[in-house]
């Protein structure tokens, strides 16, 4: 015992002077013995220094051996004490499961929710793109009136040629095609580039060349394509001979050049590219057709803002020059990964903020059982000080027993945050740009365990520290009993309840306005019957059905043959479907009405629909009539208007019989009709969206060579789909059927956003109110524990055990009401950040803020009722008797 | 005193033999060991203090023997090693190496 303690405390400078003491007692040892055989004192020390030898060379020695051995002894004992505390952690904990399981449980929930979104939202926002030198990669905007808009052809090229600003830019159009020839036709995303958008991005093609030669992007000049990694393994096998071969596109023979790797691809949902053509003549009268989207990488040391005054400079050129129409025309450049990410950063770091808060109860939490315990404990660690435990000791046995149970919650957080992520990547829309690059984040991982780390030693060292306090004798003679009355745990403990308290009224109250909002969007009139109806995309290439005359032929026999089916009620086509945001504006006059300059002419959407359209979407007809078969080509032309159209175009008149010109055609005949009847209005790019005034125009005047057909059917729409594609192919078997969708989910794809971050949300909040819950009964549970003598003798002296219970609920109530306070205060300042995601709510909403109270004091009451109960039921005699 | 042969110490480990065969008897200080092994050799062997503290030393940082302290016959603080059972093997192999050893010198020079 006396030996381990003489190591244990010993540092070099004993083990020198025990060396030395060694030596001297050898010394005089051996003087002695000669002094006794008769030498001189003096004789005697030189003759037994002598004996003794080279005294220096054997305390170099030993000194260094004894520091050798003393490192290894103290890190073995190091070693078995960690051995020992973690088995007495364990054992302590085995013995109290419960507070084990909940503190395991509240880590892992904090470690892994946290750890889950911040992977996600580092994936998404913060992560590099996969492109060389992303941080020089732009997109370059047009704006109308200060809004972004999409650019011309002949704009587009002016920017390329005249800019400063730029090491490449590449303009980019949506190409779509279907691809036959090899297996089932089908449809492929695809867009027309720049012949140098690759080296733009700073891909490398896997196999042949990415960029296009300068003839293949020339009008009229070979017929190339670009394929994605993805379509050359899941259609070709990854067949190294496709580079140079041919496919058909479109029933067109386009030569493959090249392969891209499919991590970086871009934009995202892209699997072929074209190269951009236009004929030269075409592309001259092109400047008012805003339909591309242009990609840059800015040249070095050139900052995005000088690159915007360069773009703007040449737009104030092109104004000049073309004032009818690039008035109020101008560019803007914008960050790449500002473009991809724009609008998701809002609701990112509302559900950071979330998870972050989750994260502070989970340790609030984790800091309060650790304290209850500590001072369950009290009683415990004073009687081994008082055996002779040292401090140090103690101290270092409750950090090990919180390291425990971090690193428990911390694999179960682990496990959690796997399957976590894993499961947001498979429940986030689609429409979330980079998912495809989230994974655990481990050093999201590991910084969160050190959150939790720090937390749980920090909690489990405020009792070592009660320890350490000289008023062991108080604490013996009272068996611990009154650690619960003491004023600073006590208000430690009460204070991390009201601040749970209060972040989970903040992360209810996201959630709450979140739900509210999203009911409200639910409850939005789409303009449509989505129920037992279902879309799909037909497009007919332009090589087999270039005339006007083939695409109706096409669409009457598909249409009639469809209808005729089983199960199908009415069967329409329009073009774009609702809430997806597809559409063209134009501007348009209406006769008889004074002649304006091109600039101020009203705008409106126009789309094209065939006679059935209306019937299969339920929208009604309001005034006048729908279209006929009758409104064919060669007939008079005419159109519909919806009614925010009339209300706004034709203000205190009647639209009907008004004949409108738009400044569009097609095939020379200008887009145009009278007005026939006016129709219910569509939500056409979001339920959130405000209502925009459109036109439609019919099919049989205009037809396109993509449309949608719409089926309402009274069986089973996906079977009947089966027997529409089966006439589809019957028709022609190099047609793709397309984006087969049941309206219901178009509707809810167009929600998927906002639904998935009220889920979320929601989810923290259902998790915050738990640990919160867990965090009031735990601390009211310790309550009645520490006081039960006291409630014995209330009882005995003949207080009613609904008084007991008052007494007790009031405590709860207390920290309740202080926690919800300090919350709506909290919640009020907070959830003005989350304005952009909420639709037709403020973010004050006072129903939201009264849901949240109650539902916040309801848990509360809930979680002290049970020890509340409890102490109803103590028996007085018991309870003063001690035990 | 006669000086014992010098290339009797050269033996390796033979020092270290001798220290743990007189802790086999009893806890002892180094001077205690300095002077029983003078008595048990009858003289011949006189070890150098020196290079008997490094053995021990040594031995000690090898696990062979503990070391703690106490109170000398003439109540001074010391420091006693004992055997510790890694030396109690480390002795036996020693011996009966040393016995096989010296066995082949004398039959040779026999």
């Amino acid at each position: 015992m006396g030996f381990r303690r003489a190591f244990r405390l010993a540092i070099w400078s004993s083990a020198r002077a025990d060396l030395e003491e060694e030596f001297a007692f050898h010394l005089e040892m051996r003087a002695a013995e000669l002094m006794a055989r008769g030498w001189g004192p003096d004789a005697a020390r030189a003759e037994a220094r002598r004996q003794f030898g080279d005294l220096e060379a054997a305390r170099a020695y030993c000194r260094t051996t004894d520091q050798r051995l003393r490192k290894r002894t103290m890190r073995t004992e190091w070693l078995q004490e960690f051995r020992q505390d973690l088995l007495f952690a364990l054992r302590g904990l085995r013995k109290a499961p419960g507070f084990a399981l909940v503190a395991a449980l509240t880590l892992a929930l904090g470690i892994g929710a946290n750890t889950a979104i911040f992977s996600v939202v580092r994936g998404i926002l913060l992560r590099p793109l996969p492109f060389a030198d992303p941080g020089r990669l732009v997109m370059v905007a047009s704006t109308y009136q200060g809004q972004r808009s999409t650019s011309s052809p002949a704009n587009s090229y002016d920017w390329r040629d005249q800019n400063h600003s730029f090491s490449g830019i590449s303009v980019i159009g949506s190409h779509s095609a279907v691809l036959t020839g090899s297996g089932e036709p089908e449809r492929l995303r695809g867009f027309d580039v720049g012949a140098n958008f690759f080296s733009i991005l700073g891909v490398k093609a896997i196999a042949g060349r990415a960029d296009f030669l300068p003839e293949e992007a020339a009008w009229k000049g070979p017929r190339a394509v670009v394929l994605s990694e993805t379509v050359w393994r899941n259609r070709f096998g990854s067949d190294p001979r496709l580079v140079g071969s041919m496919i058909s596109l479109d029933n067109e023979r386009v030569q493959v050049v090249g392969v891209v790797p499919a991590a970086s691809t871009w934009p995202s949902n892209a699997v072929m590219w074209f190269p951009f053509t236009m004929e030269p003549e075409r592309l001259a009268r092109s400047r008012g057709a805003v339909y591309l989207s242009n990609l840059a990488r800015l040249k070095p040391g050139v900052t995005v803002a000088s690159a915007t005054l360069d773009m703007q400079a040449i737009a104030r050129r092109l104004e000049t020059a073309y004032p009818d129409v690039n008035k109020d025309v101008s560019a803007v450049v914008i960050p790449m990964r500002e473009w991809i990410t724009g609008g998701l950063d809002t609701p990112l770091y509302v559900l950071l903020g979330g998870v972050a808060f989750v994260l502070l109860i989970a340790c609030a939490n984790v800091a309060n059982l650790l304290l209850v315990r500590g001072v369950a404990r009290e009683g415990e660690l004073a009687v081994r000080t008082a055996l002779g435990a040292a401090r140090g000791r103690l101290v270092r046995q409750l950090v090990t027993e919180s390291l425990v149970l971090a690193l428990i919650g911390g694999a179960a957080g682990l496990a959690l945050a796997v399957g976590g992520t894993r499961l947001l990547v498979g429940a986030a829309p689609r429409s979330i740009p980079r998912l495809d690059a989230i994974k655990v984040d481990l050093l999201v991982l590991g910084f969160t365990v050190a959150i939790v780390l720090v937390t749980g030693i920090l909690f489990g060292l405020l009792p070592a520290r009660q320890v350490v306090r000289p008023d062991l004798a108080k604490t013996l003679r009272e068996g611990g009993r009154d650690g619960g009355q003491r004023a600073g745990g006590s208000r430690a403990r009460r204070a991390l309840v009201i601040a749970e308290v209060a972040l989970s009224v903040m992360l209810l109250a996201g959630a709450g306005l979140l739900i509210r909002s999203f009911d409200r969007l639910m409850h939005v009139d789409p303009g449509f019957r989505s129920e037992n109806s279902i879309s799909f995309a037909l497009s007919l290439p332009d090589a087999k059905y270039g005339k006007p005359e083939q695409q109706i032929a096409f669409f009457d026999a598909a249409l009639a043959r469809i209808h005729d089916l089983p199960g199908v009620e009415s069967v329409g086509a329009g073009f774009g479907m609702p809430l997806t945001s597809f559409g063209f504006s134009f501007s348009f006059e209406v006769t008889g009405r004074a002649p304006l300059p091109p600039s101020d002419q009203p705008v409106a959407e126009v789309r094209v629909a065939t006679p059935d359209y209306f019937k299969a979407m339920a929208i009604p007809v309001v005034k006048g009539r729908g279209f006929t078969a009758t409104d064919r080509a060669g007939a008079v032309k005419v159109m519909l208007i919806t009614q925010t159209a009339a209300t706004k175009f034709f203000p205190g008149e009647d639209p009907l019989g008004k004949h409108v010109t738009f400044g569009w055609g097609q095939d020379g005949q200008t887009l145009e009709g009278d007005i026939i009847g006016i129709v219910a209005d569509v939500k056409q790019s979001s339920l959130a969206q405000t209502t925009l005034p459109q036109f439609w125009a019919p099919y049989q005047q205009w037809p396109l060579s993509s449309m949608n057909v719409v089926m309402h059917t009274t069986r089973e729409p996906m079977a009947v789909v089966a027997d529409a594609r089966r006439i589809i192919h019957e028709l022609d078997p190099d047609l793709a059927v397309a984006q087969v969708k049941t309206l219901d989910e178009i509707v809810a794809e167009s929600v998927a956003q906002p639904r998935f971050y009220m889920m979320l949300l929601t989810a923290f909040a259902v998790i915050a109110i738990l640990l919160s819950a867990i965090g009031i009964y735990g601390v009211i549970a310790y309550l009645v524990g520490q006081r039960s003598r006291e409630i014995g003798v209330r009882i005995a002296l003949g207080a009613s055990r609904s008084n007991v219970v008052r007494l007790i609920v009031k405590e709860a109530a207390l920290m309740a009401a202080g926690g919800i306070g300090i919350g709506l205060l909290g919640a009020l300042a907070l959830t003005r950040l989350m304005g952009a995601l909420l639709f037709d709510l403020k973010s004050t909403d006072p129903v939201t803020y009264l849901a949240v109270t109650g539902v916040l004091g309801g848990v509360a009451l809930l979680a002290a009722s049970l020890p509340a109960l409890r102490a109803s039921r103590i028996d007085p005699a018991l309870a003063m008797r001690g035990e | 005193m006669t000086k014992p042969p010098a290339d009797l110490n050269l033996i390796y480990g033979t020092l270290n033999v001798l220290v743990l065969k007189a802790l086999s008897w009893e806890p002892m200080h180094g001077y205690a060991i300095s002077n029983w092994l003078r008595e048990r050799s009858g003289g011949t062997l006189d070890i150098d203090d020196a290079a008997l503290y490094k053995a021990l030393h040594r031995l000690e940082e090898l696990g062979a023997i503990g070391s703690e302290w106490g109170l000398s016959d003439n109540n001074r603080r010391a420091k006693y090693y004992r055997l510790a059972p890694a030396g109690r093997r480390q002795l036996k192999d020693g011996q009966s190496a040393w016995h096989t050893y010296s066995l082949a010198v004398t039959r040779v020079l026999r």
